[in-house]
């Protein structure tokens, strides 16, 4: 016990020839005292503590360990997470489509403009509902939940399997890939339908809560009409909302978008040029929707009129939210280069480089704007 | 220079021998004789001479001030139910002395398992450097914390026997004797955790 640093400290303060203890206090007062001598005093008198009970007491720790657990387990059911460890509310997808992953290793895909609204989720179900857009479901075959998809006026019933399930303006659409998927709703005939790998089933909207087409003809895909075909285009609006229901925003952008989404869904695309323009008229500058209106739009015009495209999304890179903005620069330069500004494609690529130096599209970037 | 803990003069007599207040005093083996035969004075008595010396061994072993009471109580209901025995075992204080420590062992033992299982989520609320006196200096403090880590790597059995020898200054024999093993037993557990807490005092905050 020799040493430099025990010869300075325990020696400077043990060195007095006195066990330990005689630096301890642990003294009991005399009201300890008596308290403990009245539990020994009072404390039955018997034989020796038998270990013939010792078995049967472990065996009761473990019952009520498990019945513990079980309890807890029980109180609190596990709820079905993203595999960021998030349990999800709502899933949506905005200009682009989206996936998200579980952690039971189901997966979801969101078309673009889908929303998807968590019900349920616990140990045993996750129940949604689709209340625009299309999903397409892989759901882990095996799993401990039974997952409910609520379309509309149809309830989707499916333990394992991949299916799509999609609900437009005219029309709910569920379709197998693989596995059973029960179908069910009251005007689904016989109340249910049971759907196996390679069948579909589909439910016209009845036509009076149908959406009347937001533009009759041949599309125009020039934006002076916008103004003009404003009020045409609102009047639409106004029966889509009546069908979506009171729960339905009234944030007049909000309205728009969802109405420029319904009309992609139903493939058109003029009406959906002509909402996202009215969406981005409305929108205050700075307002991140701003950025998602134009980016939409740009990516509608970008094949027959790049240069407008290119127009739109110049104007409005600086409403551009973040998780845009590299694409809303890609597209950028394609529109130029597309619209044959050779000079204007380069320098916006250049743009690009300065903005992300290690950007995952560089590639894309340098196709469009070399000569 | 000679290890400090090595010069500690280890206590001849309990210091309660002399201060139990058990008016007339009675010897010890008067009051065995009493306590064989069941008389109540006697177990209070035997108490009050002893309760200071099992209390501070059992809370010096486990560290834990609920703990030491169920030792400290376990202790006196099981040398009252076993008096008769005693007058064959000499002394009422080894006597005392050893089934506290048997007493504690098996409850050390017990947490332990219970800790284990996840049945057990008490805190030591009375280690050593928690039980100094105010005045004592923070080196002593820090020492001792790093003596009682040490000592957690050491068995039950070479922890007891370092805290009867040096804490609570027990000789060789008595510590022997309370461990209820031989002196040659008891002298190895003491070289194991004696070198542990020598490599603990030369590492410093580091173990």
């Amino acid at each position: 016990m020799t040493g430099p640093r025990h010869s300075t400290t325990v020696a400077r303060h043990l060195s007095e020839p006195t066990p330990l203890s005689q630096h301890l206090s642990d003294d009991l007062d005399e009201g300890q005292i008596k308290q403990m001598w009245q539990r020994i005093d009072h404390a039955p008198v018997g034989g020796r503590r038998s270990w013939f009970w010792a078995p049967a007491a472990v065996l009761a720790v473990l019952l009520l360990s498990v019945a513990f657990f079980r309890a807890e387990r029980r109180a609190e059911p596990r709820q079905l997470a993203l595999s960021s460890g998030s349990a999800p509310t709502v899933l949506s997808a905005g200009a682009a489509p989206s996936a998200s992953r579980f952690d039971d290793g189901s997966q979801v895909s969101l078309a673009s403009g889908t929303r998807l609204e968590v019900l349920r989720n616990d140990a045993r179900s996750f129940v949604t509902a689709l209340r625009r857009g299309g999903v397409t479901f892989d759901v882990k075959p095996g799993g401990p939940r039974h997952w409910v998809i609520e379309a509309g006026e149809l309830s989707v019933e499916v333990v394992g399997t991949r299916f799509r399930v999609e609900r437009g303006l005219t029309a709910t659409r569920v379709s197998v890939e693989h596995g059973i998927v029960m179908v069910r709703g009251e005007r689904v005939p016989g109340g249910s339908v049971r759907l196996t790998a390679g069948k579909s089933f589909e439910l016209p909207v009845p036509s009076d809560a149908r959406v009347a087409p937001a533009v009759e003809g041949p599309a125009p895909l020039s934006p002076p009409p916008v103004v003009a075909r404003a009020s045409s285009a609102e009047k639409a609006l106004a029966v889509a909302s009546a069908e979506r229901g009171p729960a339905e925003t009234h944030d007049e952008v909000e309205r728009f978008l969802r109405a420029a989404d319904a009309a992609r869904q139903r493939s058109d695309n003029a009406a959906a040029v002509r909402f996202f323009h009215l969406a981005l008229q409305k929108a205050a500058p700075g307002d991140a929707r701003r950025g998602l209106a134009a980016l939409s739009l740009a990516r509608l015009l970008m094949a027959g009129e790049p240069a407008k495209a290119a127009a739109i999304l110049r104007s409005s890179l600086s409403d551009m939210p973040q998780a845009l903005l590299e694409d809303a620069s890609v597209r950028l330069v394609e529109a130029e280069s597309r619209a044959g500004n050779r000079t204007a494609a380069a320098s916006a690529a250049a743009d690009y480089s300065r903005r992300f130096p290690a950007g995952r599209r560089a590639d894309e970037v340098r196709r469009w704007s070399e000569p | 220079m000679k290890p400090a803990i090595a010069n500690l003069r280890l206590a001849p007599e309990p210091a309660v021998a002399s201060a139990d207040g058990i008016q007339p005093r009675a010897s010890d083996s008067e009051l065995i004789e009493r306590l064989a035969r069941g008389d109540h004075w006697a177990k209070e008595a035997v108490y009050r001479r002893y309760v200071k010396l099992v209390w501070s061994t059992a809370l010096h072993l486990m560290g834990n001030r609920a703990d030491a009471q169920d030792v400290l109580q376990d202790t006196f209901i099981e040398a009252f139910r076993d008096a008769a025995s005693l007058r064959t075992h000499g002394a009422l204080r080894p006597w005392l002395l050893r089934i506290s420590v048997h007493q504690a062992h098996r409850r050390f033992r017990r947490r332990k398992m219970m800790r284990r299982l996840g049945l057990d989520r008490s805190l030591d609320d009375a280690p050593l450097a928690a039980l100094l006196h105010p005045d004592a200096s923070p080196e002593l403090k820090s020492e001792l914390r790093s003596v009682e880590r040490a000592l957690q790597n050491a068995t039950a059995a070479e922890r007891f026997a370092w805290i009867l020898r040096y804490v609570d200054g027990h000789n060789l024999e008595e510590t022997a004797a309370a461990s209820g093993c031989s002196l040659t037993t008891v002298k190895r557990r003491l070289a194991r955790a004696q070198q542990l807490v020598q490599a603990a005092l030369l590492g410093g905050a580091d173990l």
